[in-house]
């Protein structure tokens, strides 16, 4: 029987397509060491591997084919900016491409419609499935990175949740929850549960937060919003 | 874009950020590489686990 469970991985992929990658590199881009560093490099400031370890059998799994890079396909379709839908630098702010490179109107909407469309498609086609979870799988650096909303912090928990609200699980800034509270709580019970021995096992704070660092997973929010025409607020930077 | 179905009441998102020194750890090149596999293995037993017991709380 197929479990009613949806599972996500926005970043997960290695893949950088030959004509990103050519743009990234210029003249470079025949360079095989270039090549293979430029994809070493933008696949860890992925989320590796996380389409390994959150991949379930028996559910309904979507994992990115491009690297976030490329499209981050956890922003909405028209976030702009560096760290936007389509990124200019990584999260230490060093640029992705020359100097010369400008990403103009047709080649951004060519890009946006043939990565994230195609993702968001195939979103709309399993949601009317009979699902009743669906969980984005993400993985966040030990400590943060520039631009990231904890910078000036030291560690990060071993675990967090998004739901779209505050530390304890309530609305805030007038955005619908995309988890209530109630289940909110007991999810990260449970999460802190199940993955209680690896943490005791590791050198990571042994934190299971709500809402820490960021408080919106953008696929989630997409999902859960009854209306669905809503744009997200541009309030976050997911690093 | 299609409709979000009806039944979206009883349907639950959330996102779940893992921390990457629960999994990852350095690499000869510079990168950070995959845990011993039984690191690995016991992450993905966990997901698994935390979602069955999270989908039995919503029967």
């Amino acid at each position: 029987m197929r479990l009613p469970v949806l599972v996500m991985t926005p970043h997960s992929s290695s893949h950088l397509p030959p004509q990103i990658l050519a743009e990234m590199l210029g003249p470079n881009f025949l360079n095989e060491t270039a090549r293979n560093h430029r994809q070493r490099w933008l696949f860890h400031e992925n989320d590796p591997f996380t389409d390994i370890i959150f991949q379930l059998e028996g559910a309904y799994n979507l994992h990115a084919l491009v690297n976030r890079f490329v499209v981050d396909l956890n922003r909405p379709r028209d976030y702009g900016g560096d760290n936007g839908v389509i990124k200019l630098t990584d999260f230490e702010c060093r640029p992705l491409y020359p100097p010369s490179f400008e990403l103009n109107a047709s080649s951004r909407e060519e890009r946006l419609r043939r990565y994230w469309d195609s993702f968001y498609r195939d979103i709309n086609a399993l949601i009317q499935e009979d699902i009743r979870l669906s969980i984005t799988g993400h993985s966040m650096s030990p400590s943060a990175p520039k631009i990231a909303p904890d910078a000036d912090t030291t560690l990060r928990p071993a675990l967090s949740m998004m739901t779209s609200g505050d530390l304890s699980g309530d609305p805030i800034n007038g955005r619908h929850l995309s988890l209530p509270k109630d289940l909110a709580l007991a999810f990260r019970d449970l999460l802190a549960k199940h993955f209680a021995e690896i943490i005791a096992k590791s050198d990571v704070p042994d934190e299971v937060l709500m809402n820490s660092p960021w408080d919106v997973d953008s696929l989630s929010h997409y999902v859960s919003d009854p209306k669905q025409s809503k744009r997200i607020p541009a309030l976050w930077h997911r690093a | 874009m299609s409709a979000i179905p009806n039944s979206l009441k009883e349907f639950q998102p959330f996102g779940i950020e893992l921390n990457r020194n629960l999994y990852l750890q350095a690499g000869a090149d510079g990168f950070d590489e995959l845990s011993p596999a039984s690191r690995v293995e016991a992450l993905h037993h966990a997901f698994r686990g935390f979602v069955l017991e999270a989908l039995k709380s919503l029967r």
